[in-house]
């Protein structure tokens, strides 16, 4: 049922902005987009990212040199039943994402999560490049860990590890300035420690943990507030939000995640 | 208008994209790893079955030097057995590997002067399986059939020169075994959760069945826990979860506890996911004492209305159990202050052989053999030293961590655990070299 949810929330949220575009009239009158009188002259002008009218942080677009772009937002991850069982865990995180251009190529991009209790953070650079028309293209990889504390209840556990991706993103931009992003990735697992009291438990080993694909819009959403909204699909053996489950399945596990940020 | 259409397509295709990465509404569940069969070596003319002192001569640790990469070094061989109607008795070798929950069941014939013994292997955190064959010759063959096979063998004495096949490959890897000591003889309880094993691990049978009851011990357990409610109309039953569902059950048509049916509509309308019907409590214990070599049973209270009924059975298979010449400790689990409370109003529960997962104080109180923490709490290593001197047994729950338990039962503070993974914590427990 909950793959019916996810479905359910993320068709609404694509059909919103069409329903809050066409059915909001009259609107209030707001500065001239240079990007949509352009679209509607016919002729596709590329994102300035020195821009704040079409704001990206996932979108494979080069960012100029020193601009910054963040969005703040949240993430729902659900439980995969072969672990959890009957027990159905949604576990929603602070979600921060920010992308620094360092050239007009190269970005350094960061992501956060936080839950508190347990917490990730990946850095990484990414390399954009046009690919053609409205299409663009961006490859990357990430560097991060993961850090948990859980001492309440019946446990007395903690750990935190190392994690990598690489990954390989392609980028639509429709008219109305919706962004359209698809990514690949492929999520390393670096190291892992756990204890539980005294007793340490060390992952050593450098291994794929699995690959992950994602679809996000980045847009005015509502017509009014720039956001992006995604859906992850993770196929893992191992993913740090679940790692107080000690789950000891040599096999990969469907994670779905569902994100939504605002832009800073 | 050219753009709507575009747009439209894309949304349309985004939504596709997800619903397929969903896959659909409902979640899927694997099924069970299928066992490879091979052509029958076992029971052809010219085979004969295998004597009680060669049995008992072949148990040991063995070295692994063909095959090491994949099996670990070290390798446990232990016997169980199962029975059928009480006479017909299979006997089963087992071998507990380290590496990935990997364990072999094999069956074993006497071929004239050699040993022939033919299975599979299967890894328990995947669905990796193969088969295997192996055959003792010469000299080692004589040391197990000889007349005096049950004096202690000496490293090497016993060479099993074996091949081995994955699901889809024949037999073509070399895997050496070398007689290298006795298993370690320390009295420990590895107990199976869900009276074997979880069906998530894609076992052959379902999870609280009396098939896996009967698989348990070639899994590597000495006893097992069940999770026990109670039909509409009282009914003791094993089933973990609090609705039924397609994790735990095919497709029925029923829905909502198992609590809301009658004894028999679940049997006339559910199945297990293996296709099992839901046992009794009195049919568990009833494989457990006539089918298996199996020890100790943990009777986990998920739910129970009529605590009274649960120890008039409890006594019951206790008595037969001892009317067999069987020792089985046959503990009454209690996970929760509801189950404690129900407990206590027994008449006779200070002599009622309890377990008691809350504290120490608690278990005191109401006399339990066993305490039993979680193993999230860590090592109880002080608390067993303080409790086990005072006649109680320490058990922790469910450790599935090879590397935690390795370390636990090296600690050799404990008296049993509680796991997912029998053939892990049969490995560790009979290599420890005391």
């Amino acid at each position: 049922m909950i793959h019916l949810r996810l479905l359910f929330v993320l068709t609404l949220l694509i059909a919103a902005p069409a329903w809050g575009q066409h059915a909001r009239t009259p609107r209030p009158k707001r500065p001239p987009n240079p990007y949509r009188r352009a679209y509607q002259k016919g002729v596709f002008v590329a994102p300035d990212s020195t821009s704040p009218q079409v704001p990206f942080v996932y979108f494979p677009y080069s960012l100029g040199r020193g601009i910054n772009r963040a969005t703040l937002g949240a993430t729902f991850t659900t439980s995969p039943r072969a672990i959890t069982e009957q027990t159905q865990l949604d576990i929603p995180a602070v979600h921060l994402v920010v992308l620094r251009g360092l050239t007009d190529k190269l970005a350094l991009t960061g992501e956060m999560k936080i839950q508190l209790l347990q917490n990730s953070a990946l850095v990484g650079l990414r390399r954009t490049f046009p690919i053609k028309g409205r299409f663009y293209g961006s490859v990357g990889a990430n560097l991060g860990g993961w850090v948990g504390l859980l001492q309440l209840a019946d446990f007395n556990t903690r750990g935190y590890g190392g994690m990598g991706s690489v990954d390989a993103a392609i980028g639509f931009r429709s008219s109305r300035d919706l962004l359209v992003t698809f990514r690949l990735e492929s999520d390393l697992g670096l190291f892992n420690r756990t204890a539980v009291g005294q007793t340490i438990s060390d992952d050593n080993r450098i291994a794929t943990n699995g690959y992950g694909a994602t679809v996000t819009l980045e847009q005015a959403f509502f017509g009014r507030r720039h956001a992006a909204i995604g859906f992850r699909a993770l196929y893992t053996n191992f993913n740090w939000q679940f790692w107080s489950l000690y789950d000891t399945f040599d096999r990969n596990i469907f994670y779905p995640e569902i994100f939504m940020g605002f832009f800073l | 208008m050219r753009s709507t259409y575009f747009r439209s397509t894309v949304i349309l295709l985004l939504v596709v994209w997800v619903a397929h990465f969903s896959g659909g509404c409902r979640t899927k569940y694997e099924t069970a790893v299928i066992i490879p069969q091979q052509a029958d070596q076992l029971n052809v003319p010219g085979t004969k079955l295998l004597y009680a002192q060669t049995r008992k001569a072949c148990e040991g640790v063995y070295t692994v030097s063909d095959g090491s990469d994949v099996f670990g070094n070290e390798i446990a061989a232990k016997w169980s057995y199962t029975a059928k109607n009480g006479t017909d008795t299979t006997y089963h070798l087992s071998l507990f590997c380290e590496p990935r929950g990997t364990f072999f069941v094999l069956e074993g014939r006497q071929v004239a002067d050699s040993l022939i013994f033919v299975g599979y292997w299967r890894r328990l955190v995947n669905a990796d399986v193969g088969t295997v064959t192996f055959v003792v010759q010469r000299n080692g063959a004589k040391a197990l059939l000889a007349p005096d096979c049950c004096q202690a063998l000496k490293p090497g004495d016993v060479v099993f020169k074996g091949k081995w096949g994955t699901a889809n490959d024949n037999q073509i890897n070399p895997l050496t075994l070398s007689f290298n000591r006795k298993l370690n003889p320390a009295p420990f309880q590895i107990i199976a959760h869900r009276s074997g094993g979880r069906t998530a691990d894609l076992l052959p049978a379902s999870e609280n069945s009396v098939e896996i009851i009967r698989l348990a011990s070639r899994l590597g357990a000495t006893g097992v826990e069940f999770d026990i409610r109670q039909t509409k109309d009282g009914v003791p039953i094993l089933y973990h979860d609090d609705q039924l569902n397609l994790r735990l059950t095919q497709k029925s048509g029923l829905i909502g506890p198992v609590e809301n049916y009658t004894y028999k509509q679940l049997t006339a309308l559910v199945r297990l996911v293996n296709g099992e019907q839901i046992p009794t409590l009195e049919q568990a214990l009833t494989a457990v004492i006539d089918d298996t070599p199996l020890q100790t049973v943990w009777m986990d209270s998920k739910l129970i209305r009529d605590m009274s009924l649960i120890r008039e059975i409890h006594k019951k298979y206790i008595a037969k159990a001892a009317a067999q010449g069987r020792t089985v400790n046959i503990y009454i689990g209690l996970p929760t202050e509801t189950t404690l409370n129900q407990f206590e109003a027994l008449p006779d529960h200070l002599q009622a052989p309890s377990l008691c997962e809350l504290d120490t104080a608690i278990a005191r109180r109401i006399h339990a053999k066993v305490w039993a923490p979680r193993f999230t709490l860590g090592d109880p290593t002080e608390t067993a030293k303080v409790i086990r001197p005072q006649g109680f047994k320490v058990f922790v729950w469910t450790l599935d961590v090879p590397d935690f338990i390795r370390q636990f039962i090296n600690a050799r503070s404990l008296d049993g655990i509680l796991t997912n993974y029998s053939a892990v914590v049969a490995h560790y427990h009979y290599v420890q070299k005391p």
